[in-house]
C-alpha cells in the first residue's frame, strides 16, 4: 500500500444563511448549506485524484478545505499524517509551501499591476527560497523556462498575455516553492482544444519530473478520465461512487455515474440509450431525505427516502452508494 | 436536393478599428436546409460568432461587409434595411439564443412580461387586433410548458433571478420560438450548463426541430456535442472555413491537417499517459493574417506553396469540401500529427 498523501475523514462544510438580526426576526430563520456533507477521501502520494460533478455540488468547496480557506463543521483533514485544522504556526507555514492551488479564473488570480517576476518572486521571497546561490531572477527565469514561457516574459504584465499562458504563469507561481501537492481547480475553463491540451500536457510532465500529487477538479469528464488515476463522483455535498478511474468507468455502478457518463459529448459515437436525467440538482439548504439523488433516479424505491445509503465495497477499492446497485447493475 | 432555406456567398466581412482593418470573415460560403443543424466548430476568434450576428444584422458599427450576400428564403439579408429587418425577419423567421441567458434577460421585469411583450410586438406588426393581456399570458405558458418547464402558469410570474441556468436558457428558447421561426441560431447556448442540464437542452432543441421543421445553425467549440446534434459542420480557423460536409465524413476522416489536429488533441480519443497533441504556435491574430494558407505557419506539412496562395474551399469528394493545397493537389493524405 503506498501511502496517502492526504486523507479526509467525514469532512463536513456547511454555509450558514440568514445569520444577521433582520432575517432572524423576518426572515426564514437560519439555514444551513450542506456544501460538503460527510466525505471520506483517501489522496495517494503521485497520483492524479480526479474530482467530478455539477456546479453546487460541493467540488470547489472542498478543494478549498484542503487548502485551509474555509473551516470545516466537522470532520478532519491529514496532510502527510498531521491534522490541518490543528497546526501551530511554523506547521502552517510548511503546509502552504507543500500545497499550491491553481484557480480557475487565470487572470483574476494574478495581480495586474504586478510584473510577472513580481508575482512569481513573492513566494520565493516570503519563504527566502533562494539560499544557496541562485539569485531570484535566475531562479525567475527557471520555473519560467519550466512552463514554456520565454524569460522575456518575466518584464511583462499579467493583460499582455493569452489565457493559455496566464494559466502557465499561475502554474509557475504554483510550483515555485517546490510544493508536493497541487489543488487544481477546473485547470483548463475556458481555454480553446488546443490551448487546453497543451496545459494537459505540460501538468503531466510537472508531474513526472517534480512528482507532484494533485488533486483534478473538473466537470470535463472526458478530461478526468483521462488525467486521473483514482476519480470520486460528487453529488450534492455526498460521494456517490469512487474508485480507481478504470474501474470506475469500466463498471459504472452508481445511477447518477450511469446518467454523467451517458451524457458526455464525445465525438464520432452516437448513444441511442442516452439517459437524460429529469429536473436539475435540488437545492443543498434542504436536501432530500434518504439518498440525495432519489428525485432524479429512475430506479428510485420506497426504501430510497427512508435511509440514506451507505458507500458499498465492490471489489478492489471501488466504492459507490446506492440501495439498488444489485438490481441496476444487471440492467445496464 | 431541397431549396436551401439559407445561402451565404463569399460573405467578407471586415472590422476597422483604430485604422486597422481586420478581416474578420473571407470568403464564406455554405447553405443550410430546411430542417438542417449545421455545426460550426472552431477555436476562439475564428469568426464563428461574427458569422452568426452578420446573419441576425446585429453587427456592431465597425463592422463592414465588402462584398458577399446573405440569401435567407430568395431575399438578400444584407440589402433589407435595419427596420426591415426587425420587422420581418429579426424574432420573427431568425431567432437567435445566446451563451450567457442571464445577460439577455431584463433582471427588472417579469418572465411574463418579457415574453408577452413579444408576442404583443408580433401583433403590432401584422396589424392583428390586439388579443387580451389574459390571452397572451396563456400563449406564453404553453410555449413554456413545450419547453419542459413545470408549473410555467406560476413560473411565468417570476423574476429572472429566481430561475437557474438551464431554466433561464429554456426561457430564451421559447422565445426564440415563439412564431414561425424557420432559422435558429445558436451561439453557444450549453457552454455555462453542466453535463446533465446540457443534455436536457440538446434533447430539447432535437425535439423542437422535428416538430417544427426548423433550421439549426449551432455554433460551438465542443466537437463532442457537435457530433451528436448536427447534420453537417463545417470547421473554421481565422475566419475562413477549412472543412465542410456531414458530420460523420468529418469528424471520422478529416481532409484538413487542421481538422484531424482538433480532434488528435481532444483528452476524450486517448488512454492515460499518452500525449495529446499541442498544435505549435498561437491562432494569428486578425490584423496580422500570415499570407497564403492563414493556418501554414503552425502545419508541418506545409510546402512552399502554402505561404503564397490562398487555397479556396472545393469539393475533395462527395459534399465534402476541404481548403488545403496538399490535399486537393494530391488527393487524400494521412496527416501524421506526432
Amino acid at each position: 500500500m503506498e501511502m496517502d498523501l492526504i486523507q479526509i475523514n467525514d469532512l463536513k462544510v456547511h454555509f450558514y444563511l440568514g445569520k444577521g438580526v433582520l432575517s432572524r426576526l423576518f426572515g426564514k430563520g437560519l439555514r444551513t448549506v450542506h456544501a460538503v456533507d460527510g466525505v471520506n477521501l483517501h489522496i495517494q502520494k503521485g497520483h492524479t485524484f480526479g474530482l467530478v460533478g455539477e456546479s453546487g455540488c460541493g467540488k470547489s468547496t472542498l478543494g478549498q478545505t484542503i487548502f485551509r480557506l474555509l473551516k470545516p463543521r466537522s470532520g478532519t483533514i491529514n496532510f502527510q499524517g498531521r491534522d490541518i485544522f490543528k497546526m501551530n504556526g511554523k506547521e502552517k507555514h510548511e503546509f502552504h509551501q507543500n500545497a499550491q492551488l491553481i484557480f480557475q479564473d487565470q487572470f483574476g488570480c494574478l495581480n495586474p499591476r504586478m510584473t510577472v517576476r513580481q508575482i512569481i518572486a513573492e513566494p520565493l521571497m516570503a519563504y527566502k527560497a533562494c539560499t544557496n546561490g541562485i539569485s531570484i531572477d535566475e531562479k525567475v527565469a527557471q520555473l519560467l523556462q519550466a512552463v514554456n514561457l520565454p524569460w522575456e516574459a518575466a518584464f511583462k504584465f499579467p493583460n499582455e498575455f493569452s489565457g493559455g499562458q496566464a494559466r502557465r504563469i499561475g502554474l509557475a507561481r504554483a510550483i515555485a516553492l517546490d510544493p508536493s501537492f497541487i489543488v487544481a481547480d477546473e485547470p483548463t475553463s475556458g481555454l480553446d482544444i488546443s490551448t487546453a491540451a497543451t496545459i494537459l500536457n505540460l501538468m503531466q510532465d510537472l508531474q513526472e519530473s517534480l512528482g507532484l500529487t494533485y488533486l483534478w477538479i473538473s466537470h470535463n469528464l472526458n478530461q478526468v478520465k483521462y488525467m486521473s488515476d483514482d476519480i470520486a463522483i460528487m453529488y450534492l455535498g455526498k460521494i456517490v461512487e469512487t474508485g480507481k478511474t478504470e474501474d470506475v468507468f469500466n463498471n459504472l455502478a452508481h445511477p447518477y455515474s450511469q446518467a454523467l457518463i451517458s451524457a458526455m459529448p464525445k465525438v464520432g459515437e452516437t448513444n441511442p440509450n442516452k439517459i437524460i436525467l429529469k429536473g436539475e440538482i435540488p437545492s443543498p439548504i434542504n436536501p432530500p431525505s434518504g439518498c440525495r439523488f432519489r428525485t432524479r433516479c429512475r430506479h428510485a424505491k420506497s426504501v430510497c427516502k427512508k435511509y440514506e445509503p451507505k458507500l458499498m465495497d465492490l471489489g478492489s477499492g471501488h466504492y459507490a452508494a446506492c440501495h439498488r446497485l444489485d438490481q441496476i447493475s444487471s440492467e445496464y | 436536393m431541397n431549396e436551401p432555406l439559407l445561402e451565404v456567398n463569399s460573405l467578407t466581412l471586415d472590422y476597422h478599428l483604430a485604422g486597422k482593418k481586420m478581416r474578420a470573415l473571407d470568403k464564406v460560403s455554405f447553405n443550410l436546409e430546411k430542417g438542417q443543424v449545421m455545426g460550426v466548430a472552431g477555436e476562439s476568434g475564428c469568426g464563428k460568432s461574427t458569422m452568426g450576428l452578420a446573419i441576425m444584422g446585429l453587427l456592431p458599427e465597425i463592422a463592414r461587409i465588402p462584398r458577399g450576400e446573405i440569401i435567407f428564403q430568395g431575399d438578400d439579408l444584407l440589402r433589407k434595411s435595419p427596420g426591415e429587418m426587425d420587422k420581418n425577419i429579426r424574432g420573427q423567421k431568425i431567432s437567435m439564443i445566446f451563451q450567457n441567458p442571464q445577460n439577455a434577460l431584463n433582471p427588472v421585469f417579469k418572465i411574463g412580461t418579457q415574453m408577452t411583450d413579444i408576442l404583443r410586438f408580433q401583433e403590432i406588426n401584422k396589424k392583428e387586433k390586439k388579443s387580451s393581456r389574459k390571452k397572451l399570458y396563456e400563449m406564453a405558458v404553453t410555449q413554456l410548458r413545450e419547453t419542459g418547464i413545470s408549473d410555467p402558469g406560476e413560473r411565468i410570474y417570476n423574476y429572472p433571478f429566481e430561475f437557474s441556468g438551464g431554466m433561464k436558457q429554456r426561457v430564451m428558447i421559447a422565445m426564440a420560438l415563439s412564431s414561425q421561426t424557420s432559422l435558429l441560431i445558436a451561439d453557444e447556448p450549453t457552454t455555462a450548463l453542466d453535463l446533465t442540464i446540457e443534455a436536457q437542452i440538446l434533447e430539447l432543441l432535437m425535439k423542437l426541430r422535428s416538430k417544427y421543421d426548423t433550421s439549426i445553425l449551432y455554433i460551438s467549440h465542443n466537437l463532442g456535442v457537435l457530433s451528436q446534434i448536427s447534420d453537417r459542420i463545417m470547421i473554421m480557423y481565422a475566419g475562413r472555413i477549412f472543412e465542410m460536409g456531414p458530420t460523420s465524413t468529418v469528424l471520422g476522416s478529416p481532409r484538413h491537417p487542421y481538422s484531424s489536429a482538433l480532434l488528435e488533441s481532444l483528452p476524450g480519443r486517448h488512454t492515460k499517459g499518452k500525449r495529446l497533441l499541442s498544435i505549435p504556435g498561437h491562432v494569428p491574430s486578425l490584423d496580422q493574417l500570415p499570407p497564403g494558407c492563414s493556418f501554414h505557419p503552425r502545419c508541418p506539412f506545409a510546402e512552399d506553396e502554402c505561404s503564397t496562395r490562398v487555397p479556396d474551399l472545393e469539393m475533395v469528394s462527395s459534399d465534402h469540401w476541404s481548403a488545403c493545397l496538399l490535399d486537393q493537389r494530391r488527393g487524400r493524405q494521412k496527416w501524421k500529427w506526432t
